[in-house]
């Protein structure tokens, strides 16, 4: 394991080619390759998100205004909570604090699309051929990209975070629980409930046996796996077929915020409110 | 401009200046114990306190900021004034308050995850304690209209109302 230290809170992670891209409560935007980091942006509000496809780069907070590749693009109300482009890179949704998802198209930076989600929206997330979007605005639901229809709602409590799997078959989302579903009939395939919190007593983690709010989640690459992370101040890998937790990982003292596996499949990376960035080696 | 006239502007310029130098001076000593001394009171919009991390641990301020809860900032239902604090993550997790909309005075006490208890005084007096779980077990006491009341709920069921029947 590999542990940053930064000046604030960290937030969010995005994968950018072999970098890995943070923001930061103190309004940063960081890129970490081979264990170093430069600022590339910064801003004097909160931020909440990046996003990252290839080499363009888009981030938001707490402000209207949503920077990609150095435009601005404006939401018409509230606040920016969650970025994400489509595959295709066309299309960036921003999730925010009023009940709405926007479409920025990408080309011409103004919104194509707004998606009604009745709650704040904390995360949004592509299926893998850019034809479906998922949204955590309390419970998840998935949409139609092309017109904005809803498909399906899944039922959850107070999620988070959401992420499809690679091949696009699942979706997975972490709340008060964690959850997966079959992407194409909406079926609850497993739920699996993290029990433990990190209390640390010095340097050492005394796992307390009680349920916290997970914040994170990502499905690793070959799609055997789930990583969750949360208010538990653990992240913990998890075998989907079986739901039995494989790996814990402790040493964040405060709530982890996002999770990635990297593209090797091997190697994870984690931010946190506790204001570092850590690698971890999967299955060591 | 004769020796005894220049003499004389001379000396008349140097009166002026040390009087100027001596309110000066005045002006300055007065300054500097205004400043020293302590402040009868501090007439501020908003006053934070943070802990030894930066991380902000209590907020009075009016209105209050919308809610922080684990690393990123929501709506608040109606704007509030009054007292927040935070866990040492930046957290909200309770807050003594007036509605700035409404005239109910609220005090609160939350998990990470949501609110669990509320005591709260309406405008015409009624007041209520209200806790529940994340299992959405609760319990609720109020006051209406002279009559007491105590409500409880198990996950999933109905409330009940159990003071009604016993004071009949």
């Amino acid at each position: 394991m590999i542990a940053l230290w930064l000046a604030a809170g960290m937030t969010s992670i995005a994968l950018s080619g072999d970098r890995v891209l943070t923001t930061s409560l103190d309004g940063k935007v960081q890129s970490w390759k081979n264990g170093s980091s430069r600022v590339i942006a910064s801003r004097d509000y909160e931020l909440y998100a990046v996003a990252a496809n290839g080499d363009r780069i888009a981030f938001c907070g707490n402000s209207p205004e949503i920077n990609l590749d150095g435009r601005t693009l404006r939401l018409p109300a509230g606040w920016c909570l969650s970025l994400a482009f489509s595959p295709d890179g066309r299309t960036l949704a921003a999730g925010t604090s009023e009940k709405q998802v926007e479409l920025f198209d990408v080309a011409s930076g103004k919104i194509a699309r707004s998606l009604d989600t009745k709650w704040s929206t904390s995360d949004v997330a592509w299926s893998p051929d850019g034809k479906t979007l998922a949204t955590a605005s309390y419970g998840v639901s998935l949409w139609n990209a092309a017109d904005g229809s809803l498909l399906r709602k899944l039922e959850a409590r107070a999620i988070r975070a959401v992420a499809f799997s690679h091949d696009g078959t699942r979706v997975a989302a972490a709340g008060r629980d964690a959850y997966i579903w079959s992407a194409a009939s909406g079926d609850l395939l497993r739920t699996i409930v993290p029990e433990g919190f990190a209390q640390f007593v010095g340097e050492k983690a005394v796992i307390e046996p009680i349920n916290v709010p997970l914040l994170a989640v990502d499905l690793s690459p070959d799609g055997k796996t789930l990583a969750t992370a949360g208010s538990d101040r653990l992240v913990r890998i998890w075998d989907i077929e079986t739901g039995k937790e494989l790996q814990r990982f402790e040493g964040h003292r405060a709530s982890i915020t996002a999770v990635r596996f990297l593209p090797d499949g091997i190697h994870l990376v984690s931010a946190s409110l506790d204001r570092t960035v850590r690698f971890w080696t999967v299955g060591q | 401009m004769t020796n005894e006239l220049l003499q004389k502007r001379i000396k008349t310029l140097e009166r002026r200046f040390n009087l100027l130098l001596l309110i000066l001076v005045v002006a300055i000593g007065a300054g500097i114990a205004a400043v020293r001394r302590e402040p009868d009171s501090l007439r501020v919009r908003q006053l934070s306190v943070v802990d030894g991390n930066g991380v902000e641990r209590v907020r009075i301020a009016a209105p209050l900021p919308e809610p922080s809860i684990l690393g990123k900032r929501y709506h608040r239902d109606g704007s509030v004034s009054g007292i927040l604090l935070f866990d040492a993550e930046g957290n909200e997790r309770s807050g003594y308050v007036t509605s700035d909309d409404y005239p109910n005075v609220f005090f609160t006490l939350d998990s990470l995850a949501t609110q669990h208890v509320l005591l709260m005084a309406e405008p015409q007096g009624s007041p209520a304690l209200m806790m529940w779980d994340e299992k959405k077990g609760a319990l609720r006491f109020f006051v209406d209209e002279g009559q007491p009341h105590i409500r409880y709920s198990r996950a999933g069921e109905k409330l009940v109302d159990l003071v009604p029947e016993v004071a009949k």
